[in-house]
């Protein structure tokens, strides 16, 4: 089993919150958006004698910081652009994946319409690494900006991540003579108040405009139907606190204050 | 039978876009002996940017412009892509945000991360401005570092290339 977190720190050294977390959760591999602190920071309060040895597994993507319990190599970046790193994970007698990781630009600065068209682009650059590893057992995790319903995130040539595993299942879909590869996105099953964890979302934002979601679920976990069988829904969660501080203002929100605007998700693998 | 054609059709022949990529992607390999090379690619183009909803053309031909280190499993590094229809010019660049935030905004027609290059001269000096740029120098040194770190000499990676 491999634990994985990924939290867009909104530029915070929240190195206690994040030992806390690695400590309370078992987290093997940590992955951050928005990491401003130098990484030997991190390192220093990580690696203390009650928890095993962190590494900065650094590559050339300046908007994504990873960190393993496990040496680098093991982590290795095949492919990046300036918001994705694709790396090889190949564990000592675990089944190889690829973990793409990626923070991608914010609605602040591009339309809807510019989001879905560069998450035709960065899909694209996922099946081109797959054809190169020579499998698809995938995992895409980060900060998408979008929330699982919107066009990057569901279109064929997006993401294509649908909501259910029995779809994810048929493998792929084909649309104008292209076939394109499903994800399955598990975060569709925290919207609302039926959400498994009490949080209904990763990022909280009221409006006076006419349309408004208020919870958005920007940070995403998306598997290949060739990885479904090593993930349980019950082993993905929104995290609302480290154990001892909380995430959250009074009012139920992600304390952007104090924390960050986004709350972690935290998911487990069985290799 | 007249000839009607034109006298010197041939003479005034544009160099397309790919074909400078492709050529200044061949250098990149001599500067670092192989341990850092440039490659071009092209790609599926159901992209639109800014640019192109804006003259509403369709951009028929992308190309992507990747660093490679070969001794570091083939690793690639995506650093722009360009796009243009089949009168080569003009030609729509999507950086690195990293270059794009190095490049004077007077001198390009530049909207975020994309760049309008009307000419072949433009797409030249653009090209420049780009391979020339500090974030482009960091990925190549970096790379050629960490190849030569895990190889000891470039020569071993010469001869495991071999």
């Amino acid at each position: 089993m491999v634990t994985f977190l990924f939290w867009n720190l909104k530029k915070r050294p929240l190195h206690k919150n994040i030992r806390r977390l690695v400590s309370v959760h078992e987290i093997d591999v940590l992955m951050f958006a928005e990491f401003s602190a130098e990484p030997v920071l991190l390192l220093k309060t990580l690696n203390r004698k009650d928890t095993s040895e962190f590494c900065h597994a650094s590559g050339i993507c300046r908007k994504i910081e990873i960190f393993t319990r496990f040496s680098k190599k093991f982590i290795s970046p095949v492919y990046e652009n300036d918001r994705l790193t694709i790396r090889h994970l190949n564990l000592q007698d675990m089944t190889d994946i690829l973990l793409a990781v990626g923070h991608f630009p914010s609605k602040t600065y591009q339309s809807d319409m510019s989001q879905a068209f560069e998450c035709s682009e960065l899909s694209r650059e996922i099946r081109q690494a797959e054809h190169e590893i020579g499998h698809s057992r995938t995992v895409m995790v980060g900060d998408f900006n979008m929330n699982p319903f919107e066009d990057g995130i569901v279109s064929a040539n997006g993401f294509n991540a649908v909501m259910t595993r029995d779809i994810a299942g048929r493998g792929f879909r084909t649309v104008q003579n292209r076939k394109y590869p499903f994800f399955y996105n598990p975060m569709w099953n925290f919207f609302g108040d039926a959400s498994p964890g009490r949080p209904p979302g990763t990022y909280y934002h009221s409006s006076s405009e006419h349309r408004n979601f208020f919870w958005n679920i920007f940070d995403q976990v998306l598997i290949r139907p060739d990885l479904t069988d090593s993930f349980s829904n019950e082993e993905l969660k929104i995290l609302e606190s480290d154990g001892k501080t909380s995430f959250m203002t009074p009012y139920g929100i992600p304390d952007d204050r104090a924390v960050s605007d986004h709350l972690p998700i935290l998911f487990r693998l069985r290799l | 039978m007249d000839d009607l054609w034109p006298e010197n059709l041939a003479a005034n022949r544009i160099k397309s876009p790919v074909t400078i990529l492709k050529e200044q992607a061949s250098l990149l390999g001599q500067k670092t002996q192989n341990a850092v090379q440039a490659q071009v690619r092209s790609i599926e183009a159901d992209y639109q940017g800014y640019w192109e909803t804006l003259t509403e053309k369709e951009m028929k031909l992308r190309y992507e412009f990747c660093i490679l280190a070969p001794g570091l499993g083939n690793y690639r590094y995506k650093l722009f892509t360009i796009s243009h229809n089949v009168d080569l010019y003009p030609v729509i660049f999507n950086l690195d945000e990293g270059v794009a935030g190095e490049m004077e905004d007077d001198r390009f027609e530049k909207r975020g991360t994309e760049v309008l290059a009307k000419s072949e001269k433009e797409f030249s000096d653009m090209l420049k401005e780009i391979l020339r740029s500090e974030r482009t120098k960091e990925i190549i040194q970096v790379l050629f570092s960490q190849s030569t770190d895990m190889h000891g000499d470039l020569e071993s990676l010469e001869r495991s290339e071999a």
